[in-house]
C-alpha cells in the first residue's frame, strides 16, 4: 500500500472542533469531521438518498493509503510517531446550476471508498449556498446526533471499569 | 503564491492504473526505436483535462510523475496551472533548481543549449541518475519538408532514422550531439506533440542534416 507522503496528521487530545482557523476554513473543516467521524451505515442511511439526484465527476478516484499518525509526548511535549493509519481519500466535482463548479474531498480513516466517496459528494453540495441550509439541518445535524450517541454510549461502557487510583489507600508500612 | 482553488483543478485520467500502463508502453517503444513517432493510444488520454499543455506531454507527466519523482517546470508552459496539477495528481516535489530534478519539461523554443547543459547526467557508477528532458513541440514527424531534420544512429535502429523535431535551434543539437561522448553518463529527451511522441535516448548518435 502507498504512503500518502503529502499528508500528515497530528493527534491531539484536546479535542477543539470549533478552534479558530481563518475564513470559512473552520465551517468546513468541522462538516468534513462530522462526515468522517459518521459510520459508513450512517452515511448511507442519511446521505445516500439525498446524493442520488446529483451527478459528480471524479477528479480523484477513492484511493486507500497509509498516513503516519503523529502524537506528542503529554500532548506537549516533543512529537513521536504513533503508527501508520489506513486512510482512503477521494475527491469530486459536481456542476451546479449556472455553470459553477464546486470540488468536494473526502479523507476517511479505513478502508471503506464508498464512505470517502459518500463524504466528498456532500461536502461538495455542502459548498453550494442553495443546499447548504438544507443539508446542515436535515444531514448534518443527524450525523453529529449519532456521533454523540455512540460516543456517549461508549463513555458508559468504559466508565463501568474505571479504577480511582486516588482513593486506594496506602498500605501501612 | 496563492494556493489556486480546488474548484478549477482540471481532471487527470480517468482510470489512472490502465492509462498510465497504455501511457507507459507508448514511451517504452519510443525509447526502444529513437526517432520513431508513436502514437499515444485514446484509452491513454481518456478523460484528460490538459491544463494549457498539449495532452500527449501532459499523459506523459501523469504517467512518469509520483511523490518521489523530482521536477522542473522550465520556460515556455503555463506553470500557473500545471504545477497545482501536477501536484494534486502526481504528489511530485517541483524544484526550481534545474541539476536537481529527475525530470525537466519545457517548450520547444526555450529549449536551449545552456538548458541541456544544466541537467543532471548522473555518474559513470549511477548514469540512471541521468534527467529525462520532456519537450513540447509544434511539430513532431519522422520527415519534416523544409526543416533541418536529424539523421540517427546507433541502438535501436537497423541503418538511420530521420526525425524532425520544430521549434529547437541547431545549437541545442550540437550540445546534444557533445554529450554522447559522456555515455553511459547523459540525458534522455523525449518530444511530444499532441498525442504524438518521440524519443531520444541518450545511447542514439545524432548529426544535423544538410
Amino acid at each position: 500500500m502507498k504512503s500518502f507522503s503529502d499528508m500528515s496528521m497530528t493527534m491531539s487530545s484536546t479535542n477543539t472542533p470549533n478552534s479558530p482557523r481563518p475564513g470559512d476554513h473552520a465551517e468546513r473543516a468541522d462538516w468534513l469531521r462530522v462526515l468522517a467521524m459518521a459510520s459508513g451505515s450512517e452515511l448511507a442511511r442519511f446521505a445516500a438518498p439525498v446524493l442520488n439526484d446529483f451527478r459528480f465527476e471524479w477528479l480523484r478516484r477513492p484511493e486507500q493509503g497509509l498516513v503516519m499518525v503523529r502524537a506528542r509526548i503529554g500532548n506537549t511535549g516533543d512529537r513521536f510517531n504513533l503508527g501508520e493509519a489506513t486512510v482512503t481519500r477521494c475527491a469530486v466535482r459536481h456542476h451546479a446550476t449556472g455553470d459553477q463548479a464546486v470540488v468536494g474531498v473526502g479523507h476517511v480513516m479505513g478502508l471503506d471508498e464508498l464512505h470517502a466517496e459518500r463524504v466528498a459528494q456532500v461536502d461538495a453540495l455542502l459548498q453550494v449556498p442553495a443546499l447548504h441550509t438544507l443539508l446542515q439541518g436535515s444531514m448534518l445535524r443527524e450525523l453529529q446526533g449519532c456521533i454523540d450517541e455512540r460516543q456517549r454510549s461508549e463513555r458508559a461502557r468504559t466508565a463501568e471499569s474505571r479504577v480511582r487510583f486516588f482513593t486506594l489507600q496506602p498500605e501501612a508500612a | 503564491m496563492k494556493a489556486p482553488s480546488l474548484a478549477t483543478l482540471r481532471r487527470g485520467f480517468d482510470l489512472p492504473a490502465q492509462a498510465a500502463q497504455l501511457g507507459f508502453r507508448c514511451l517504452l517503444e519510443a525509447m526502444a526505436r529513437p526517432g520513431r513517432v508513436q502514437l499515444l493510444p485514446p484509452a491513454a488520454l481518456a478523460g484528460l483535462e490538459s491544463p494549457g499543455i498539449g495532452t500527449g506531454l501532459c499523459a506523459l507527466l501523469l504517467t512518469l510523475l509520483d511523490a518521489e519523482t523530482r521536477l522542473h517546470v522550465g520556460p515556455g508552459l503555463p506553470r500557473d496551472q500545471l504545477l497545482p496539477y501536477l501536484r494534486f495528481h502526481t504528489g511530485v516535489r517541483v524544484v526550481d533548481a534545474v541539476d536537481d530534478a529527475e525530470f525537466v519539461c519545457c517548450a520547444a523554443e526555450h529549449a536551449h543549449a545552456p538548458l541541456l547543459q544544466a541537467l543532471c547526467e548522473g555518474s559513470d557508477e549511477a548514469p540512471q541518475r541521468g534527467a529525462t528532458l520532456i519537450v513540447e513541440a509544434p511539430v513532431l514527424a519522422e520527415a519534416l519538408p523544409q526543416t533541418r531534420g536529424l539523421i540517427l544512429r546507433g541502438p535501436g535502429i537497423r541503418d538511420t532514422q530521420r526525425l524532425g523535431v520544430g521549434g529547437i535551434n541547431a545549437e541545442f543539437w550540437r550540445a546534444r550531439a557533445a554529450l554522447e561522448a559522456n555515455f553511459p553518463r547523459g540525458i534522455d529527451l523525449v518530444f511530444c506533440c499532441g498525442d504524438r511522441i518521440a524519443a531520444l535516448p541518450r545511447s542514439t548518435r545524432i548529426e544535423l542534416e544538410g
